[in-house]
């Protein structure tokens, strides 16, 4: 048993214990170790000005990733190498990125410049890991800066400057900080449970499931925390803070991703981006859903396990877990048991599970051959927003019949909803127009939607009746289209 | 055109070497040895009468230092010296949701965060003002006492040129209509950040802030706390964006500053994002209504304007707001008859304030738009359309604006032919449209704030090393001024740029300039350092001394009728924007497809820079197209932070050309002109029109989000 958490901060070893594990990591930086480079603008992910890079071992090596500091608290950094702005100048001297980006004017005011630094160096870092040879393109520069907000420039000075960075100039993170010693110093560490007691509150990080599950049934309002992007927000914004909270990190067996039987299996702890890489090509559709899931540092932090648990009616995974009948794997007192996703949410963030359960994994079931599958996200903007509306459609068709269809809308009642009369109206329909048309009106019927600040109800209706249309379209080719009009 | 050594090339800004390494030190990063931290108590009031307020719990607070009320500084203040209305916390009587009441500083954070849960306050409700039509007549209870006849009113502007009748009756063509615009916020990302700190003999003031004008927060922290000048310095150090947003002296600069008086600690003070929201002092929403006319020829007969601006609670730049919604409409073009009404309102919202285009931004958007439904009324090409109408070099305005160089056509022209606008516009596919604008704006006002104030002076010294050293109070804060100077020192001096030190922006060590505010650092403070290098290099040539001072006063200028003075500058930008858009008719998202953008800024003094302002611009311009608005519930903003506040990120940003038209100003040092604030205003109606061409569909309200597009997509197909 352990009573501190062990954090590497730029290569300085750390043993944290008390009731500063429950410090955002934003705050220790800039606060406890005079790390001021690191920005503290929105405090709930929605801005990036504090990102860092967060190393966890990863087969044998520390793999980085771009996170939010703000809403990365260090009770979640057990076992972690921190690489700050400060950490990424080599002797002095600045690098590839950060040479781009005087050169290129991608900083005016400054203050997204650490963030937006650290997010490019991230990606270079990726790059080189995945042994990817050739430059970087624009679209991977936008993406990879979906989360970093800059008022000043319009990005277009900041993307040159990612597109001027030579890779072959870019020092591996690895090699900045010699991993082999951090990592020897986690194992030697993590078999060891953590236990932190401070100012009334409880930290708890067992190393197997059994005692996971003793843990949560016997302190009644236990969080479980991985990511945290939404228990770290309502801890800053509204000041909820968990008595008991406990993370699964050490916990082995709960990191699965693969392909069973035609299944696709993802463990508790798998982030959304390491879903995302997975998926590329298994389920481009999906992969693509990700890839506007909130922004790299939250899907870098965020599990798929927690989006599911968080239970809200537009999370942006849910409808394509709907159409696909996911099962929810559940692991309690009484051991593992399976639910249907589509029953597992019994209203307005009401899940069945029970006190002593948690989600240890997620099994997806991938679509046939010959089915269609399209997932839609309404937002007002592309990335890093939460949807108005979302929706899932996956048809089969028979040449010209619509033999079976499955249709779940997000944003569309208190919890994604599933639309049987339309799905039962479709099955032996022509694919036609007219169909689709009919099938809108049909589902505008099915679903209850509210008016809120991310959409009214009478758009909602609306939407769910043209996305059945857009649907039509754009699986129709355009030469398809115009006869059949 | 002669050859420079310095200017005009894209050199890398001075500070960019900090800032990509994480060292530029901004105000909340410096280091104070016993530092103490302040909290404002903020109220949930829009509109109440203070009953009491006891803070006996929090002064006993082991770890408190100071607790003060609005009793104890009732100086009011303000930007300009006719609203002084704004006090440190509010005295009686709270105007807005988060106004301050009382303030505390502690040793930590924690500490300051419990008392102001142990101060009570007692409010009694009063009746809140929310719509400003209703302020225009008599309200029962008055925000401010000394608006006119018993109403809200704190501004109005009647202003008419020409003959309006005759004009009317030469009208042949006319487009008129009534446009709705929300409130929309700076959103630079530092947080406002001050600390204060006084000298042991508590005779000696210094405050740290994140201020675009520091010379301005002296003047009032002096009148408030009745000292000389001198006895108050105010240093900026590195500022994360402004826009307008940190151009008032604001109640929290005069809170740490107080609150560090009576604990005899230094005080910081760093806002939560929700309080920078609060603190607003952003664009005005308004209700214009706007008719324009034009002759069987196309000239334009007459414009027709009316605006209501919703105000907030305190007076800020709003007299100059009101006069901006009228009087820069006029420009690019001919316009002789005129007549302008503009009303600022006072409301219990959140006061409204100068922001990147001040003034000038929704009115242009009306204006734009109008043109467009002439030219489609006539069957005339809207760029052709334009063309015709276009001020010239050097002549007056209706309103007697002197207009000297004028890139107008120039703008349009390149922004034409980048875009293949004559090959595409007509041709191009369902969903698919392109629009043009453009715009005129100022480059500094002629007229100072403060009478006494002079505009920017500059006093540049040769060092014992060889370097030279510039002293400017001008503050850059990150559009880089700091970098110009040192370009127009280094090119009139011969120098190379490493000899040249810039030190600006402190008012202990630097000579005045009145701030960056109003687009007019690069030409004021731009020509004071001119003026100052070429002083010192004559005095050195002369061997009489090494130090060169510059000073830039602008010339008489100006109309002799009331209000001749606001929108008068010694020099206009102009620009035009062609923007595409491909409008998505099931779920109602306008997608950006591309920007091109032509903009006059007489001389790219740094053609990098200046790319990167008029980038910039697009950037927020997009924004309040497209999907920024403050959406209140009651009195409270409901969305006061940046997820549902929506910024437009990385991938929403289409590809920009930014072009750069030279006029060569012959005032502005090295022929420079405004280049931050008037590339703002032609893309936001360019879209509009773009978006009309697309699908047939008016925008007579922003932002231009999915919902309400598709709603009106609805409506132009049922009509």
């Amino acid at each position: 048993m352990r009573d501190y958490l062990l954090i590497y901060i730029n290569g300085k070893r750390l043993e944290i214990k008390g009731n500063q594990v429950f410090t955002p990591l934003s705050i220790f930086l800039r606060t406890k170790q005079a790390l001021t480079g690191t920005k503290v603008v929105c405090e709930e992910g929605d801005c990036g000005a504090c990102t860092v890079l967060l190393g966890r071992p990863n087969n044998g090596s520390l793999s980085y990733k771009p996170i939010n500091s703000c809403i990365q608290f260090l009770y979640q950094l057990d076992s972690s190498h921190i690489v700050t702005i400060e950490g990424l100048k080599i002797a002095g001297a600045l690098n590839a990125v950060q040479e781009a980006m005087v050169d290129k004017h991608g900083a005016q005011c400054g203050y997204c410049t650490p963030g937006i630094v650290v997010s490019l160096c991230a990606m270079f870092d990726q790059e080189d890991r995945n042994g990817h040879q050739g430059a970087v393109n624009q679209r991977q520069i936008k993406n990879c800066l979906t989360g970093n907000l800059c008022r000043c420039t319009g990005y277009e000075p900041i993307i040159a400057a990612g597109l001027e960075v030579d890779k072959n100039n870019m020092h591996r993170i690895a090699s900045l900080y010699p991993e082999k010693e951090m990592i020897a110093d986690f194992s030697a560490h993590s078999p060891a449970e953590v236990q932190i007691e401070a100012d009334g509150k409880k930290l708890f990080y067992p190393t197997d499931i059994k005692s996971a599950v003793e843990f949560k049934a016997s302190h009644e309002g236990a969080v479980i925390v991985a990511g945290g992007t939404d228990v770290c927000v309502f801890w800053n914004k509204r000041g909820i803070e968990p008595s008991y909270l406990m993370s699964l990190s050490s916990v082995p067996g709960l990191e699965d991703l693969k392909v069973e039987n035609g299944k696709l299996i993802v463990g508790a702890r798998t982030t959304l981006s390491q879903l995302e890489e997975f998926t590329k090509d298994l389920l481009p559709e999906f992969h693509d859903m990700l890839m506007l899931f909130g922004s790299p540092q939250i899907r870098n932090a965020g599990t798929l396990a927690g989006n599911i648990g968080n239970g809200s009616p537009i999370g942006d995974s849910l409808p394509f877990l709907f159409v696909m009948d996911a099962e929810i794997e559940l692991t309690g007192k009484d051991g593992a048991r399976r639910v249907n996703i589509n029953k597992f949410f019994q209203g307005y963030k009401k899940l069945d599970m029970a006190g002593d359960e948690l989600i240890t994994s997620v099994i997806i079931p991938l679509p046939a051959a010959g089915e269609v599958l399209k997932l839609y996200k309404v937002s007002r903007r592309q990335h890093l927003d939460i949807s108005a509306f979302s929706a899932a459609i996956r048809l089969e068709r028979k040449g010209e019949v619509i033999s079976s269809a499955a249709i779940a809308f997000g944003g569309a009642g208190p919890v994604v909803l599933r639309l049987p009369d339309t799905e039962r109206f479709l099955a032996g329909k022509p694919f036609k127009l007219e169909t689709f048309a009919e099938a809108g009106r049909l589902a505008r019927g099915e679903i209850t939607p509210i008016s809120d600040v991310r959409g009214s109800a009478d758009y909602r209706l609306q939407l769910s009746e043209n996305i059945l249309l857009k649907f039509y379209m754009e699986t129709t080719s355009e030469r398809e289209f115009a006869c059949r009009q | 055109m002669s050859d420079f050594g310095v200017v005009g090339k894209s050199i890398p800004q001075l500070g960019s070497l900090e800032k990509v390494t994480g060292k530029a030190l901004y105000t909340d990063d410096l280091p104070f040895e016993n530092l103490h931290y302040a909290l404002i108590l903020r109220s949930p009031q829009a509109h109440a009468r203070i009953v009491s307020i006891d803070c006996a719990r929090a002064v006993a607070l082991p770890g408190v230092t100071a607790v003060i009320t609005g009793a104890d500084y009732q100086t009011t203040f303000g930007v300009l010296p006719i609203s002084y209305d704004e006090t440190a916390l509010a005295v009686d009587r709270v105007r807005h949701v988060g106004e301050g009441v009382a303030a505390v500083a502690a040793e930590t954070l924690d500490i300051a965060r419990q008392a102001l849960d142990l101060i009570d306050v007692v409010y009694e409700q009063l009746p809140e003002h929310f719509d400003p039509e209703a302020g225009k007549s008599r309200v029962a209870c008055q925000i401010h006492a000394h608006s006119k006849d018993g109403s809200n009113i704190h501004k109005e502007v009647n202003l008419c040129f020409g003959d309006m009748e005759s004009a009317q009756q030469a009208t042949v063509y006319e487009a008129g209509g009534e446009f709705e615009f929300p409130a929309v916020t700076h959103g630079f990302l530092e947080p406002h950040s001050t600390v204060a700190q006084w000298s042991q003999a508590g005779d000696e003031l210094t405050v740290w802030s994140a201020t675009q004008v520091p010379f301005y927060l002296r003047r009032q922290l002096a009148r408030i706390f009745e000292m000389e000048q001198e006895k108050v310095r105010v240093i900026k150090p590195y500022v994360g964006g402004g826009f307008g947003g940190k151009s008032d002296p604001f109640p929290h600069e005069v809170v740490v500053a107080a609150l560090s008086r009576k604990s005899g600690k230094p005080v910081k003070i760093t806002f939560t994002r929700e309080e920078v929201f609060i603190s607003h002092h952003a664009r005005h929403p308004s209700v214009i209504k706007m008719r324009l006319g034009a002759d069987k020829e196309g000239k334009f007969t007459f414009l027709d304007l009316d605006a209501t601006i919703n105000g907030g609670a305190f007076g800020s730049f709003g007299v100059v707001t009101t006069y901006y919604n009228g009087v820069l409409t006029q420009g690019p073009y001919r316009i002789d008859n005129f007549r302008y009404r503009g009303q600022r309102i006072y409301t219990n919202f959140p006061p409204s304030g100068a922001m990147r285009g001040h003034g000038a931004v929704n009115t242009r958007f009306v204006k734009e738009c109008l043109i467009d439904e002439i030219a489609e009324k006539m069957g005339i090409d809207p760029c052709d359309f334009r063309l015709q109408n276009l001020l010239s070099e050097n002549t007056l305005t209706a309103t007697q604006f002197r207009i000297t160089s004028n890139g107008m056509k120039e703008a349009i022209e390149r922004v034409r032919k980048a875009s293949g606008w004559d090959q595409r516009i007509g041709r191009l596919p369902a969903g698919h449209g392109l629009g043009v604008a453009c715009s005129f704006f100022i480059s500094g006002s002629a007229l100072t704030i403060n009478r006494d104030d002079p505009q920017s002076i500059v006093r540049t010294v040769k060092e014992e090393d060889g370097c030279f050293t510039v002293y400017s109070g001008a503050s850059d804060i990150g559009q880089g001024s700091d970098t110009v100077l040192a370009q127009v020192t280094a090119e009139v001096l011969g120098v190379p740029l490493e000899k040249v030190r810039i030190i600006s922006a402190d008012t202990g060590r630097c000579p005045i300039d009145i701030g960056s505010y109003s687009s007019r650092v690069t030409f004021m403070a731009g020509e004071a350092a001119r003026l100052a290098a070429v002083n010192l290099k004559e005095s050195l040539s002369r061997g009489d001394g090494n130090v060169g001072v510059g000073e830039y006063i602008s010339p008489k200028l100006g109309g002799t009728y009331k209000g001749a003075g606001a929108g008068l500058s010694p020099s206009y930008s102009f620009g035009a924007s062609v923007v595409e858009v491909k409008v998505d008719q099931e779920t109602g998202f306008i997608k950006i497809v591309k920007i091109w953008l032509a903009h006059d800024c007489g001389k790219a003094l740094n053609p990098q820079a200046v790319e990167g302002q008029l980038e910039g611009s697009v950037h927020m311009g997009l924004g309040q197209f497209i999907s920024e608005a403050l959406h209140f519930q009651g009195g409270t903003i409901a969305n006061a932070n940046f997820l549902d506040y929506k910024m437009v990120l990385s991938t929403d940003v289409p590809e920009i050309e930014a072009i750069i038209v030279e006029s060569n100003d012959p005032e502005g040092p090295f022929g420079a002109k405004e280049c931050g604030e008037g590339a703002l205003h032609p893309v936001i109606p360019a879209a509009a029109n773009a978006v009309y061409n697309a699908v047939g569909v008016r925008l007579r309200k922003l932002p231009a989000a999915p919902d309400f597009v598709l709603s009106e997509l609805k409506r132009v197909k049922r009509s």
